[in-house]
């Protein structure tokens, strides 16, 4: 089907079709739609030959196995009667756990990291995963009941507008209509996963790691200010063995 | 039974408005009881058979109209929603772990780096300059990583959805589609096309969207809508000539009293638990019309499975209805961007958020003019497809992601040992040699910070030596 030549339906103005009556003077379509050549709806070009061989061999030997898999169906239907919400959200999520998660333990087994700052280091890891986690999770769940899902339907309508508007054939139609479908759900995974990445790998360092880096160094700083004391009072008590100590500590 | 209040046009103009469920109302005077309206307007009640069958004894409530008005602000954002940038970003999300590295490579090679640069820093400009550089060599490990690790398995997954569906395993399909005719696809050893599949309920072609419902120009009342969009749906009138009338004595330019088709008729209905609901009189429920109009007889609006013209409508007691025009909607994408889903008044119990809602309908059938309002109803979203198509989703989503969650402690080491060599040997820098534990492991997308904590707590443990 030649779809190139159908973007050229912009020239179709609209202010043919749009009244220019009283009913409009408050909607000015005729200005915005269809006058520029970038409201032309957009398909997808034909994939390059090496992206179809991965696609046809990674469907071999990883998709269709997936999908005719009873098993994998099975645990999807269960998974899905749990009600877990957005899995994109809990993927995104997951992936991070594991990712700290290594980093703490890389953290906890280094030989170049000092065993008495070991624990310090690992809890501000393990706090540079919670906190933004749980914002990530706050701030998803509040945009998306309100701003994401109002953008979805303004983006669903200013396509739907656009695609009747145009003078397009059935068969163009149907492959608008097929595209805004499948671009419609992926709206609301993509605010989501650029809230958590954003989170993730923008407020974490900039505002989260430093918060949790003052915390640890207050704490080891009193954890050190408490051991030098006890020092103190232990020479206080015993001057020759603490010498030794100090002497031993340099 | 449940309650449905109709929604009529008492001609009052101008004033307040309220949103409520995607529409406006207007407020406080429409509250009013029908018969204090009557008064306030000094106007006759009207002999509509419904309207004088409503009931005002308890809650009182009436919806002059539905007033879905343009403005600049609804316009906000559509050259950006219409851009082919946009779509790209889209399409994009099919492969979600690769946005995800990339939006971190956008956050990691330039949001980043520009807020270490800009922030005023107690150690020296070398010392921000590596964290920013840093920051983007963790950036383009993690795209890279993306692209070459998880990108070829979600391909090779929207491939096989895409192209070998019609292979799988007939019991696993059923499962798949609920809404499938399995017997439609042929035996396994010569399964049909996809386009030849057909839907369960023996109408529709088979459809696999449940996201994507018919949707519909969100309706404008008919005193709003232009002289053209009229002209659109065959109603040739001069709206000048016909100003201070009610749009029942609206007569075309031949004087003949305007005939609207039946699927461009919209009515707005307030019910409980529901707000205010446009319904085409072509597609509502029969049932949910019976209760918005108790007195029509039901039985008299269809004939050999064709729904009648309205004036072709009775009463129970024989007489015939009378349908009030001031209370059309009319639905044309010519006076707005705003679209709803086209709904029948049928409703589904909605398992996700515990409650009613109304059914919507698939888009397996061609429209002949997307301009005006579909003559058939697709396939009917029934609540049980839904399940069907959140277990796709989590499939689709979860095997989408494995390849990365699989790879992830691997990628998290190869960060920890690619990023010092690519700082050394592509970026050509190196740390200011005060640093003690510049090996100290780092955690995604933190590692300038942390390093910096760690050599914080390296600094204070010599201070206290």
């Amino acid at each position: 089907m030649n779809i190139q030549g159908f973007n050229n339906y912009n020239n179709i103005l609209l202010t043919k079709q749009v009244s220019k009556n009283k009913a409009n003077t408050d909607f000015p379509y005729s200005n915005t739609v269809g006058t520029s050549p970038q409201n032309s709806p957009s398909f997808k070009r034909k994939e390059n030959k090496f992206w179809e061989w991965i696609g046809k061999s990674f469907s071999k030997i990883y998709g269709e196995k997936v999908y005719n898999s009873t098993a994998l169906q099975t645990l999807s239907e269960k998974l899905a009667k749990m009600n877990l919400g957005d899995m994109t959200t809990h993927m995104a999520v997951l992936g991070s756990t594991i990712t700290s998660g290594v980093y703490v333990t890389k953290t906890l087994k280094s030989d170049k990291i000092e065993e008495e700052n070991k624990p310090a280091l690992a809890a501000n890891q393990a706090a540079c995963w919670a906190i933004p986690t749980v914002g990530a999770y706050w701030v998803d769940k509040k945009l998306k009941g309100k701003i994401f899902k109002k953008w979805e339907y303004k983006y669903a309508g200013f396509n739907d507008q656009r695609n009747a508007m145009s003078n397009m054939t059935k068969d163009q139609l149907k492959e608008a209509e097929k595209q805004l479908a499948l671009r419609k759900g992926l709206f609301r995974s993509l605010a989501s996963i650029t809230v958590f990445t954003l989170i993730y790998r923008f407020i974490t360092p900039v505002v989260v790691t430093p918060f949790t880096n003052k915390i640890g160094n207050y704490l080891n700083e009193r954890k050190k200010s408490k051991a030098l004391l006890q020092q103190q009072n232990a020479a206080k008590a015993e001057p020759i063995q603490s010498d030794k100590k100090i002497n031993m500590a340099a | 039974m449940m309650k449905i209040h109709t929604t009529q046009n008492l001609n009052s103009m101008g004033r307040k408005q309220q949103s409520t469920n995607n529409v406006t109302i207007p407020n406080d005077e429409i509250r009013l009881n029908y018969s204090e309206q009557m008064r306030l307007h000094n106007l006759p009640a009207q002999q509509d058979s419904y309207e004088s069958s409503i009931s005002f004894k308890g809650k009182k409530e009436i919806v002059q109209k539905v007033v879905n008005k343009a403005t600049e602000k609804e316009l906000k954002g559509k050259k950006i929603f219409l851009s082919r940038f946009f779509d790209k970003i889209l399409d994009a999300m099919e492969y979600e772990t690769c946005v995800q590295a990339g939006v971190a490579a956008i956050v990691c090679m330039g949001l980043r780096p520009a807020v270490i640069m800009l922030t005023p820093s107690k150690k020296n400009k070398k010392d921000n300059a590596y964290a920013s550089v840093h920051s983007m060599a963790s950036g383009l490990v993690s795209v890279f990583t993306a692209v070459v690790l998880t990108a070829p398995f979600a391909k090779g997954l929207k491939y096989a959805k895409e192209h070998k569906l019609q292979y799988i395993k007939k019991d696993i399909l059923k499962r798949m589609y609920p809404n499938l005719d399995i017997n439609s696809i042929g035996p396994d050893n010569a399964r049909k096309a996809r386009s030849e599949w057909r839907d369960i309920d023996g109408i529709h072609k088979f459809h696999s969207d449940f996201k994507n419902p018919r949707r519909i120009a969100t309706p404008k009342h008919i005193a709003d809508v232009s002289e053209e969009t009229l002209k659109s749906i065959g109603i040739d009138i001069d709206l000048n000539a016909m100003k201070g009338k009610s749009v029942n004595e609206w007569v075309d330019k031949k004087g003949n009293k305007i005939k609207p088709e039946l699927r461009d008729m919209f009515i707005a209905v307030k019910e409980d638990g529901f707000g205010t609901n446009l319904f085409s009189l072509q597609h509502i429920d029969k049932d949910f019309l019976a209760e918005v109009y108790p007195n029509l007889d039901i039985n008299t609006i269809s004939k050999d499975g064709k729904r009648l013209y309205y004036d072709q409508w009775k009463n129970k007691d024989g007489s015939k209805f009378v349908l009030d025009l001031d209370n059309i909607h009319i639905s044309s994408y010519r006076e707005t961007a705003s679209s709803i889903p086209l709904i029948t008044g049928r409703k589904r119990f909605d398992v996700k958020d515990k409650t009613e809602k109304y059914c919507s309908y698939q888009t397996n059938d061609e429209v002949e003019n997307p301009l005006r309002v579909p003559e058939k109803l697709g396939t009917e979203i029934k609540q049980e497809y839904l399940n069907a198509d959140a277990a796709n989703d989590i499939k689709a989503k979860l095997f989408g992601w494995m390849p990365d969650i699989v790879t992830r402690p691997f990628m998290a080491s190869a960060t920890i040992a690619l990023i010092p060599w690519i700082m050394t040997h592509i970026f050509h820098m190196k740390k200011t040699p005060k640093v003690e534990n510049k090996d100290a492991v780092n955690s995604s997308g933190s590692q300038t910070q942390e390093t910096t904590a760690s050599e914080k707590v390296a600094a204070e443990r010599k201070e206290v030596a």
